[in-house]
Formats: C-alpha cells, sequence, structure tokens
C-alpha cells in the first residue's frame, strides 16, 4: 500500500532528469514492473494519474511494463521465470532459489521534446 | 516543429532510498554500529522483543528507533526498561525509509555498538526498503496463523532470520510449527529460525547471542 509514496517518487525523479537532461516536455515514461514489487500496478498509475495533475507532467504518459520475474535455481543453477511462492525450480524440482529480476521498478525510456 | 526523441534510462524508482541508505550503511560500518530491522505484522510482539534482548546487552551500548504511524507509546516502554530510545512517527507512511532513519541519527550516542529498528507494523511495505542495515528479521506471532509465510512472502525472502514469536501459546493454539519451518525454507533456504515467548523469555537468549556472535563476524579486527 505504498502506491502513493512510489508515484511521488517518479514525479521526483522526472523533475530531476528534466532539469538535467535540457528536456522541454515529457510526452511518454516508460517502466519496467516487476510483478513482485510488491506494489500494484493498476493502483500505481491511477495516482500518478491524479497526483501529476499538480504538476509540470499533467501531460506526461506512464506506461507500465509488466515484468516476470527471473530466479536463478541454487542446485542446478539454471534461470527460470516464476510468478509466484514458492519458487519451484521446473528442471530439478528444487524449492527455492535466488530472484534475479522482478521485484524491481525502473524506468526504461523517455519520450521527450528537448529545449 | 519540436523533435521527438526517445531516451533510454535505467533508474530504479526507489533510487533516492537506496542512495540513502548505502550512505547510512557506510555510516554503521564506520562507527562499527551493528543495525538490525525488525519487520513484523501490530501486535506480534516486536517492541516486547526487544525489551527482553535488552536483558542480555549492555543497555548504553544499545540504540532503539521505533517506527509508529503515530504516539510515542512504544519508545517510552523501551526507555521506562532502561534502553535508549527514539520514536520515528511516520503519520501516513505505512514503513520505514532509509531518509527517516538519516534524521535519527544525531540521536545516536558515542559507544553506540547495537542499532535495533523497529519498523512500522506491516508484512508487506517495509521489505521492500532497505534501511541499510546489517541483519533483516521477520517475525510471525503463533496467534496469527500458521499460513503467514506463503501470503507475505516478500518479507520472509529478504530476511537473514525468522522468528516465530509467542511460543508460550503453543498448547492452545492449531499451530504448526513446522509447517512454519519448512515453508519459510522453501521461501529461503538459509534463514535462520529462532523461536520465543518475548513474555516468557524462552528463547531470547539464543536470539541475542546470534546478534551478536553476527556483530562479531561483521566487524573483525
Amino acid at each position: 500500500m505504498h502506491e502513493y509514496s512510489l508515484a511521488t517518487n517518479l514525479i521526483e525523479i522526472l523533475r530531476e532528469e528534466k532539469k538535467k537532461r535540457n528536456i522541454k516536455k515529457i510526452l511518454k515514461v516508460e517502466l519496467e514492473f516487476g510483478k513482485l514489487a510488491s506494489a500494484e500496478p493498476l493502483i500505481f498509475k491511477e495516482i500518478f494519474d491524479i497526483i501529476k495533475k499538480d504538476t509540470e507532467f499533467e501531460e506526461t504518459e506512464l506506461i507500465i511494463d509488466l515484468i516476470e520475474p527471473e530466479v536463478k535455481c541454487l542446485n542446478c543453477e539454471k534461470d527460470f521465470k516464476a510468478d509466484t511462492f514458492p519458487f519451484l525450480c521446473p528442471y530439478c524440482e528444487n524449492m527455492g532459489g535466488e530472484l534475479l529480476r522482478g521485484d524491481k521498478i525502473t524506468m526504461k525510456s523517455l519520450e521527450i521534446i528537448k529545449d | 516543429m519540436a523533435e521527438v526523441i526517445k531516451e533510454s534510462v535505467s533508474i530504479s524508482i526507489l533510487k533516492v532510498n537506496e542512495e540513502i541508505a548505502s550512505e547510512l550503511r557506510h555510516f554503521f560500518n564506520q562507527r562499527r554500529i551493528f543495525t538490525i530491522n525488525l519487520i513484523s505484522s501490530p501486535g506480534s510482539g516486536k517492541t516486547m522483543l526487544i525489551e527482553r534482548l535488552l536483558d542480555y546487552f549492555d543497555k548504553e551500548k544499545v540504540f532503539v528507533f521505533v517506527g509508529d504511524i503515530e504516539t510515542e507509546r512504544d519508545a517510552k516502554r523501551i526507555r521506562e526498561r532502561g534502553g535508549k530510545s527514539c520514536q520515528i512517527i511516520t503519520g501516513n507512511t505505512c514503513h520505514l525509509e532509509a531518509i527517516m532513519i538519516k534524521k535519527g541519527l544525531s540521536f545516536l550516542e558515542d559507544g553506540t555498538e547495537y542499532l535495533f529498528i523497529e519498523n512500522v507494523g506491516n508484512l508487506v511495505c517495509p521489505a521492500s526498503y532497505d534501511l541499510g542495515e546489517h541483519l533483516r528479521i521477520s517475525m510471525i506471532s503463533t496467534p496469527e496463523g500458521d499460513d503467514k509465510i506463503l501470503k507475505y512472502p516478500k518479507a520472509f525472502l529478504t530476511s537473514d532470520v525468522l522468528v516465530i514469536n509467542k511460543i508460550d501459546l503453543l498448547k492452545y493454539l492449531p499451530f504448526d510449527i513446522q509447517r512454519v519451518e519448512e515453508e519459510a525454507k522453501k521461501i529461503k533456504r538459509e534463514i535462520k529460525i529462532f523461536k520465543t515467548s518475548a513474555l516468557t523469555g524462552e528463547g531470547v537468549k539464543e536470539l541475542a547471542d546470534f546478534i551478536k556472535k553476527e556483530r562479531e563476524g561483521r566487524f573483525k579486527d
């Protein structure tokens, strides 16, 4: 339930990037949204669309790409996709594993007009 | 007509928290302050566990940060027990963030060897926020039920230690402790498990000894 705080972070990052890269306008922002990021993408988008109205990013469109978590098996060391717990290796059926990606929210690209 | 450009970036949305957490870790390492982040649901006994743990430490060398949405009740409890503490009131925030810990650093005294951070009662959001800690402990208590590990997996996946608290109530509850241990190991094979009763004190010394040993291992001369 910390989508509000995350959406505020996104606005802050956009502000910083706009300044740093001499951006006139940010048209689109694309996020990779891990399914295990402990946040709900739809709620996140709704909150972002509400709070952006009071900022210079009122017209910035948010694109969310959902990322399937990837896990490394600690037994056979193969990588596999997993979107539920516990992680079960499809190759050797070992339980557990190291999460490689899919637990983070990362800004991947910006569509911009420069100054 | 202005040109539209697409630029690739790679910025974590938790960038600010991650940067501050790494500053904090540096601060703790330099001063040899071993830091523990304690996560659990409200009411599973975090404050009482810390109160009990204090009995096994030199209270002069321990500091406790307590996170809550409102009130200074928990910090007061720690002080009444002879410990040093500082309340972090988060207002609307359901977890502690690294910036809140940074603001509390000025309260730490010279000679502090252990910092316990009692997170806001919540098994979800605190799991995503690095506070620069050395050891993360997630706790469940027996009245919560034995099915919680797989319901809130990220807390346990990101933790070094699982504490099962209120084991004095096992005789009254349909709580399958073996199920909890098995499921925790399925989430994270190397997780250490301690069974405690903060009320009677059972198992608390073992946890205290483990924390001391972890500090020794971390800050070898």
